[in-house]
């Protein structure tokens, strides 16, 4: 048995009921889902939620709303779908996409260390690992559903990985090269003199439009395409289980904005605040640059015409993936230049 | 190319910031333009009991029935398309386009309205929160 003082125990429970853990991700999820809807409709012109909640004209408690609507309602389960798998999908997507935010450090702490909830040297490869899953939850939800909506937006999500996963293994190989470590607090440490968008602007646009592409967002929601098939791959899926598939993509939204604020924009690093614990100014940096990565993700939404599944394929393997290789190739080139740049040993 | 992705970014955030379109209807109302057909009114002092306007009517919206001793149109808003007829005929200007649309009954027989309810003045509206049309270069119609 480890022994564990009372503070750790303590610093325990904060971690995984409050900050990286249950709470900030659901937090942010009710912030992103109020913001995304009121933010679009500024775009479109239009008020967005109105009348519910405090602060009139706001409709800031509208998610919390629509989830209480969505907890009363019946779960129906389609006749010829094979019910264990489909009643399991949402419970595993929200599972997962609530798992990424545990590898994820926040912050350092004063007494050495990083405000994480599991700390391990190769955090870098278990969020690959968390990610690739993602696509194969889909790929079970749209068989189990037997309905031919989920049925092809489940082959459309399987072919979508296709396009996006290569470009971020191999843009995430450069970062690897630069920072010499698959450990997430070393690769923010390691920007703690330059931020590795300056050093590789290539490099960040090719992991935000395939990290979109991974959320499946607007310009390439296409396997949950509205107008072409109803809601793709959980079309079925009503009540209970339906908030649990929405609250899972922005489950994931939290993770892609916490990761490439951690990969490109120096994560907790910038200037102290005064009168603030350098470790609370660490997490406001890193909530600062989140929230700026998010207002980009959730503006393309707005702005951008869906993709063809063969136009996305064809970006993916001709554009994002020779780009990704440059990439690489200036890093490599370049090392001598930025080698004294980058910090952290 | 690249072009195309960056331009709508900026005019996106320059949207976010603008005069919503949407105007939040039952709070606030758009000001009818002058001539607008919405229900229409009887004048009961002016009416000379003609039937001019029941003869016109091309929906048999309009019917005679006796009110108070006299011969007076009783106005059924279901039947009418508002067509501005029988307020062209009317000899005396008895008849008049209102600019009232809202109204809602609970039964089909609700929307017949006897001589009484016919000549009922529309709703006043509170100055306040009457909005008007204008054109915008850019968008075509804004409200202000």
């Amino acid at each position: 048995m480890i022994e564990l003082s009372l503070a750790e125990i303590v610093e325990l429970i904060l971690k995984v009921l409050i900050f990286p853990g249950v709470a900030f991700p659901l937090l942010f999820a009710v912030i992103a889902i109020w913001f995304e809807r009121k933010f679009l409709a500024r775009i479109m012109l239009r008020i967005g939620p109105l009348h519910v909640g405090p602060f009139s004209r706001t409709g800031l408690m509208q998610p919390i709303a629509d989830f209480i609507k969505l907890i009363q309602k019946e779960i129906i389960v389609p006749e010829n779908a094979y019910k264990f798998l489909y009643n399991l999908a949402p419970i595993l997507a929200a599972l997962v996409a609530s798992l990424s935010v545990a590898f994820i450090p926040y912050a350092p702490k004063p007494d050495g260390g990083y405000w994480v909830i599991f700390y391990t040297p190769l955090s870098l490869l278990i969020i690959l690992a968390i990610f690739t899953a993602r696509p194969f939850i889909m790929v079970g939800a749209g068989w189990a559903s037997n309905s031919k909506y989920c049925t092809i937006g489940a082959l459309r999500a399987a072919l979508q990985l296709l396009a996006y996963e290569v470009p971020i293994v191999l843009s995430l190989a450069s970062i690897v090269i630069m920072s010499r470590s698959f450990d997430l607090a070393r690769i923010i440490e390691s920007q703690s003199s330059i931020w590795f968008i300056i050093l590789q602007p290539i490099g960040f646009i090719v992991i935000l439009i395939s990290m979109m592409a991974e959320l499946s967002r607007r310009p390439f929601d296409i396997p949950m395409a509205e107008q072409e098939l109803v809601f793709g791959w959980p079309t079925e899926y009503t009540g209970t289980q339906f908030a649990l598939v929405m609250v899972s993509e922005y489950y994931d939204l939290c993770a892609v904005a916490s990761l490439i604020t951690l990969f490109f924009l120096g994560g907790w690093m910038g200037p102290a605040i005064p009168f603030v614990p350098p470790m609370l100014s660490g997490i406001i940096w890193f909530l600062l640059k989140m929230a700026i990565v998010t207002v980009v993700i959730i503006m393309g939404r707005g702005i951008y015409p869906r993709l063809r599944i063969d136009q996305l394929l064809d970006a993916g393997w001709t554009v994002l993936i020779p780009l990704a290789t440059i990439q690489i190739l200036i890093t490599l080139v370049t090392a001598q230049w930025w080698l004294p740049l980058v910090g952290g040993g | 190319m690249v072009k195309d992705v960056i331009v709508p970014f900026f005019l996106g955030f320059y949207h976010a910031f603008k005069r919503t379109f949407t105007i939040k209807h039952p709070f606030v109302r758009l000001k009818w333009t002058e001539r607008y057909r919405g229900r229409v009114v009887l004048n009961v002092d002016r009416c000379v009991s003609c039937r001019s306007c029941v003869n016109i009517c091309p929906n048999k919206a309009l019917e005679m029935v006796v009110y108070k001793k006299r011969l007076l149109p009783q106005y059924d808003a279901g039947r009418c398309c508002f067509c501005n007829l029988c307020v062209e005929v009317c000899p005396t200007m008895a008849l008049s386009m209102s600019p009232e649309v809202e109204w809602d009954e609970y039964t089909r027989k609700g929307m017949i309205r006897p001589p009484d309810r016919f000549s009922e003045p529309i709703k006043p509206v509170a100055e306040k929160t009457v909005t008007v049309k204008i054109l915008d270069k850019r968008r075509g119609v804004a409200h202000r």
